[in-house]
């Protein structure tokens, strides 16, 4: 879901800033609940182990095949390329519940192969050799590492080919000096990216948290993100902030850990960036678990998409407002209302539209993660919403048993929600002003 | 560049070829399974008390984990428990002015053995003589001998053996032990039996004016009111039915320690003192004395009535250790629950927790699988242990897609309508008939919910060897609606038959507020109505007011649970005794043949007699139409194709149950029964009757809605 904002530097430590903003953003739950601060127990912090292992792994295959999609992709031409870009991009509108419910039925449903969280009590004597057990632990990790790559990897492989299209292209230069190809793709085009990459990751690490709640919660997994869901559901405030700040942690350690990757871009010092770069969908899910009405739940969910995406937009709006030929036009003699209509107006009206799209896009996407969370909120949607929504909402295990056993109308949702997105964004993207 | 690609291309396959591994050595493990079936049910942890099953499944599992004295194999016959061996008696005792009048008697009757032997043809084993007392022992239980034997001895100074009933508004023990304790009269009570708290009755030998009278005196202290005693019955001796059960060498309980008589006798006191619901409660009420004899490898006996059906009460009753029993005297559920006792069964628990349960075979050596349950099974869960083939039951049955692996236990239940032989319609025997003809059971089991079974007219559990099976009326309503012409019942422009006196006109009682009984009732009412009966409906929520109204009488039709229970004993439901107000002869059949067949069915102490009593009975009372019996209910599992290779599913399909998957395949033929019941010890052994097959006891028992 990051790649439908526009990309955006992030601020300067970052990790400290996710890590205190964790902690104001739970310690604002508890003041907001009225609740004592939850003591974390050894099963929480074996739970965050547990979903760091998952996200670090997530991450990491997301990184590993989205360049690896990307640079194939550009060398197959600028329309494969365009192509995949839309695959990828597609595949990270799918709602993760979609994905996720989509694996458990086909994998389960259709193969019968199992599941290591989803699967019922086994003898004992069954799982005696370390084999076995290793076997069991390893499968039990890498089914929700694989499903919440799906998602990562089709933002990166948009991410790698759209970066690889910003940077400065030295291909033809290299190929002159006689640079053999895999050198300059691989060596050269690569360095060029590790920069946009890191931030990448980096933006990938805040919107993660959301997928690896739905995702760990559909297969019952023992991880952070199982338990936020239960805190979710129940709207335990304590619990709830618990996660915030655990979270928080979390992200700090990944987003640190990611630091060392060679290559720099300039921090954005501005406070916009700080404000933007926070896990903002998470917070809005957390806001919309304690509140009792379903009113302006909407509202919330809208209003941290519009600060998910400040950044974004205040940085191409600034590029594109410093490359503006208002100095030309005034040396011209024109009036500041003849700058105003001639040369803002459109833009800015273009600007205006493209960000719309974005927006819904993005609200729709997060409207599937929130009714998929709480389905409660789908009340608060007008019928022809609600419709769409409402598979996506699997409150009991007769409605997970139904769509295991029929995922048809999940997936129907799930497409449908993807199309508008992509869509939207896609109209984004032609409207969106380049002027250079 | 190259540690970059590498590390790009590589972690991913490296990923992916350690998902693959981990995927196919978990589906392994679990495919490869050979520890046992694993059972998923949708039900709470039970508390897994063996005397009240909840639910089916609780009840296989006891069967799984307890031991009865004496088992009902799945073809319903009678096997070997932990008792090996049982055998009836007949206890008479005598009681003479003295002792020499006492040896006096004892001499007299062994001079009958000098003669001609007399005793072989009494059936007398032993004259023993104890104080004042003969103890005369006969080895049938009915023997006419006891009278001749009798005979020779009453010319002899007899003492009058007289049997009181002693009753109290306010509880009577506590008096009752002070009078024991401090009366010079007590030596002459022989047999007390307390019926409930308020009621006892004592068997006194000799004269007992001097002895009522401390009894008054002890009774009436401190009470407004006094009690009230009274004389039941006086005879010249006391006869007592016993039974011997010879515990089985050998067996173990799971923590092993010897199961011995003393573990039965304790189970016995136990229920006794308990007030649960158990199947036979009033023959188990009727045990005079417990004992255990020879060294614990005995148990013995006695009753205070004549009752056949009194077998029945050993029959699939779990024993449990008396250690067990002393350490939790008033046992209740969290008992069973958290220090669960442990059996003499073919398994044992192994672990058990809220979420499962894991029972192993206690002879690891044969091929009993073990087993293990998964309790409060979601939906979600048994779906996925079907799809991944790691689950190898679903109890109840979740997916109705699989109808050709659902596996049916044996009924314990039925639905019957019982009539009101006094209403002015339902007490004519064609009207009854042509209602029978009327409806339509195959309907019935069609459209109702449920897991619903065929069922015979036959007066008790089907499939028993000696239940005859009795065909039900098919239906054919045209020819009901003969018969009601012939009858002299018309039809009118309504379609409602009627006599000149009388419209077909009657009201169905229908107990509580459960759906199968409400849409039986409406789908009867509509079958009745096309025959032309005017069928009203009334519920009644209240089981108590249920009650009320069937022992009063006050109801026209009543649709009923029939439990089935081990017992061949009908006498209460239909005996013309019972038919007055307060009885459980519902019904209100009253026909001096019938209760001759009942009193001589109750009676039967030998199992090989009872099928021809019991047809002896059905003919008679069947063609008379008291009841109409609709279907039986099943409990239903289903069972993935893995299973089908372990133990045999074989077999009718309503007999099914987790035992089956531990014996071999069925053969075709029955095995020649074993002649269970042996002689006394100084017979010859290894007596066999080759020619009937294996005997089974049962017998229904009409209870009413709880």
């Amino acid at each position: 879901m990051m790649s439908l904002q526009p990309f955006s530097l992030p601020p300067r430590w970052l990790p400290l800033r996710l890590l205190l903003c964790g902690m104001i953003a739970a310690g604002l739950v508890l003041l907001f609940g009225r609740h004592a601060p939850a003591i974390p127990t050894a099963d929480i912090w074996a739970r965050c182990g547990s979903s760091l292992i998952v996200l670090a792994i997530a991450l990491l295959l997301a990184l590993c095949i989205g360049v690896f999609v990307g640079l194939r992709a550009r060398q197959m031409g600028p329309r494969t390329e365009r192509f995949i870009a839309l695959l990828g991009r597609a595949l990270a509108c799918m709602p993760a519940v979609v994905l996720v419910w989509g694996f458990i039925s086909g994998w389960i449903g259709r193969l019968g192969w199992p599941v290591e969280s989803l699967m019922p009590a086994q003898f004992p004597d069954g799982q005696d050799s370390r084999q076995v057990l290793l076997a069991h632990a390893l499968w039990n990790f890498l089914a929700p590492s694989l499903i919440l790559a799906l998602p990562l990897c089709g933002e990166m492989i948009h991410a790698v080919i759209m970066n690889g299209r910003a940077v400065l292209d030295l291909d033809f230069s290299l190929r002159a000096r006689g640079v053999p190809k895999a050198s300059r793709l691989w060596r050269h085009h690569l360095s060029q990216l590790r920069p946009l990459l890191r931030v990448r990751l980096q933006s990938l690490c805040l919107i993660a948290p959301v997928y690896l709640i739905i995702i760990e919660d559909a297969l019952h997994f023992m991880g952070w993100g199982g338990w936020m869901a239960q805190n979710l559901r129940v709207a335990d405030a304590s619990g709830i902030a618990l996660g915030f700040a655990s979270i928080g942690a979390m992200l700090a350690l990944l987003c640190a850990c990611l630091l060392p990757l060679p290559g720099r871009l300039k921090s954005a010092d501005a406070f916009v960036a700080t404000l933007a770069w926070q896990p903002w969908l998470l917070w809005a899910l957390g806001l919309l678990a304690l509140l009792p009405s379903s009113f302006i739940a909407w509202i919330i969910l809208w209003m941290a998409v519009l600060l998910s995406g400040c950044a974004g937009w205040h940085q191409a709006w600034n590029r594109i407002e410093s490359e503006l030929p208002v100095d030309a036009a005034r040396v011209c003699g024109a009036t500041d209302s003849m700058i105003w209509r001639t040369h803002i107006a459109f833009i800015l009206f273009r600007m205006l539209t493209a960000w719309l799209c974005t927006v819904l896009a993005h609200t729709l996407l997060g409207m599937s993660a929130a009714c998929a969370l709480l389905p409660r909120l789908i009340d608060a949607l007008n019928a022809p919403l609600a419709q769409i929504y409402r598979p996506l909402a699997i409150t009991s295990v007769q409605d997970a048993a139904q769509t295991l056993a029929d995922p048809t109308a999940l997936l129907q949702s799930g497409a449908c929600i993807a199309l508008a997105a992509l869509c939207l964004i896609q109209v984004s993207r032609i409207v969106q002003p380049r002027l250079s | 560049m190259i540690l970059a690609r590498t590390f790009i291309i590589g972690f991913p396959l490296l990923i992916a070829a350690a998902a693959a591994w981990a995927v196919h050595e978990s589906r392994l493990s679990r495919t490869d399974r050979a520890g046992g079936v694993v059972v998923m049910l949708s039900q709470n942890e039970p508390a897994l008390n063996p005397f009240l099953p909840a639910t089916e499944i609780e009840r296989e599992i006891t069967d799984l984990v307890h031991e009865p004295l004496i088992r009902l194999d799945p073809d319903g016959t009678l096997q070997p428990g932990l008792a090996e061996f049982w055998r009836w008696t007949q206890d008479v005792t005598c009681w003479f002015v003295d002792e020499a009048t006492a040896k006096r008697a004892q001499e007299l009757l062994q001079a009958q053995i000098s003669e001609k032997n007399r005793w072989a043809e009494w059936h007398l084993i032993s004259a023993r003589v104890l104080q004042n007392r003969l103890l005369l022992s006969f080895s049938e239980p009915n023997s006419a001998g006891v009278r001749q034997a009798f005979e020779v001895v009453a010319g002899l100074d007899l003492k009058p053996v007289v049997f009181w009933r002693i009753e109290r508004r306010t509880p009577l023990r506590k008096s009752w032990d002070l009078f024991m304790a401090g009366s010079s009269q007590a030596g002459l009570i022989q047999r007390v039996w307390f019926d409930g708290a308020n009621a006892c009755e004592i068997v006194v030998a000799g004269d007992s004016h001097r002895l009522l009278e401390d009894l008054h005196r002890f009774l009436d202290a401190s009470e407004k009111e006094p009690a009230s005693i009274n004389p039941l019955a006086e005879v010249g001796a006391l006869s007592e039915p016993v039974l011997d059960l010879d515990i089985r060498p050998g067996q173990l309980w799971h923590d092993g320690k010897p199961a011995t008589a003393d573990d039965a006798k304790a189970t016995l006191e136990f229920l006794r003192a308990n007030d649960w619901s158990l199947p036979n409660r009033e023959a188990l009420s009727n045990i005079q004395t417990l004992e255990s004899q020879n060294n614990g490898t005995r148990l013995h006996v006695s009753f205070r009535r004549r009752q056949g059906t009194a077998l029945c009460v050993f029959v699939n009753l779990p024993i449990l250790p008396a250690e067990w029993l002393r350490a939790h005297p008033a046992a209740q559920e969290s008992d069973f629950t958290h220090h669960a006792p442990p059996g003499a069964g073919t398994h044992r628990i192994a672990l058990r927790d809220t979420r499962s349960l894991l029972l192993k075979p206690v002879q690891e050596d044969k091929s009993a699988p073990g087993f293990l349950f998964t309790f409060s099974a979601s939906p979600l869960m048994t779906q996925i242990g079907m799809r991944t083939q790691t689950v190898d039951l679903v109890w109840p049955a979740a997916d109705r897609t699989q109808l050709e692996r659902l596996r049916f236990t044996p009924p314990r239940q039925r639905l019957v309508v019982l009539w009101n032989t006094r209403h002015e319609v339902l007490q004519h025997e064609r009207c009854r008939e042509a209602l029978a003809l009327a409806t339509d059971t195959d309907e019935l089991i069609r459209t109702l919910p449920g897991r619903l079974g065929h069922v015979d007219a036959s007066l008790f559990a089907p499939g028993l060897w000696f239940s005859t099976r009795a065909k039900s009326q098919p239906f054919q309503l045209e020819q009901a609606r003969q018969i009601l012409t012939k009858a002299g019942w018309k039809r009118d422009d309504q379609g409602v038959a009627r006599t000149a006196d009388h419209p077909f006109q009657f009201t169905l009682l229908v107990p509580g507020s459960d759906t199968l009984h409400t849409r039986t009732a409406d789908l009867l009412v509509a079958q009745w109505r096309q025959l032309g009966a005017e069928v009203k409906i009334e519920h009644v929520a209240d089981a108590q007011a249920l009650s009320q109204r069937l022992h009063e009488h006050r109801f026209d039709a009543v649709l009923l649970d029939q439990r089935f229970e081990v017992s061949w004993d009908q006498r209460p439901w239909w005996h013309s005794a019972q038919a007055k107000t307060g009885g459980n002869n519902f019904c209100g059949i009253a026909d001096p043949q019938i209760d001759l067949l009942l009193e001589a069915l109750s009676a039967e102490f030998d199992p090989d007699q009872v099928p021809k009593r019991v047809r002896e009975l059905e003919a008679r009372l069947l063609p008379l139409h008291p009841m109409l019996t609709l279907f039986t209910t099943h409990d239903e599992a289903a069972a993935m194709p893995s299973l089908q290779a372990q133990g045999s599913t074989g077999g009718p399909v309503s007999s099914w149950t987790l035992q089956s998957l531990m014996l071999p395949p069925k053969h075709t033929q029955p095995a020649p029964a074993l002649k269970l019941q042996l002689r006394s010890r100084d017979e010859e052994p290894a007596v066999q009757r080759p020619k009937t097959p294996a005997d089974p006891i049962s017998k229904l028992q009409m209870r009413l809605p709880e």
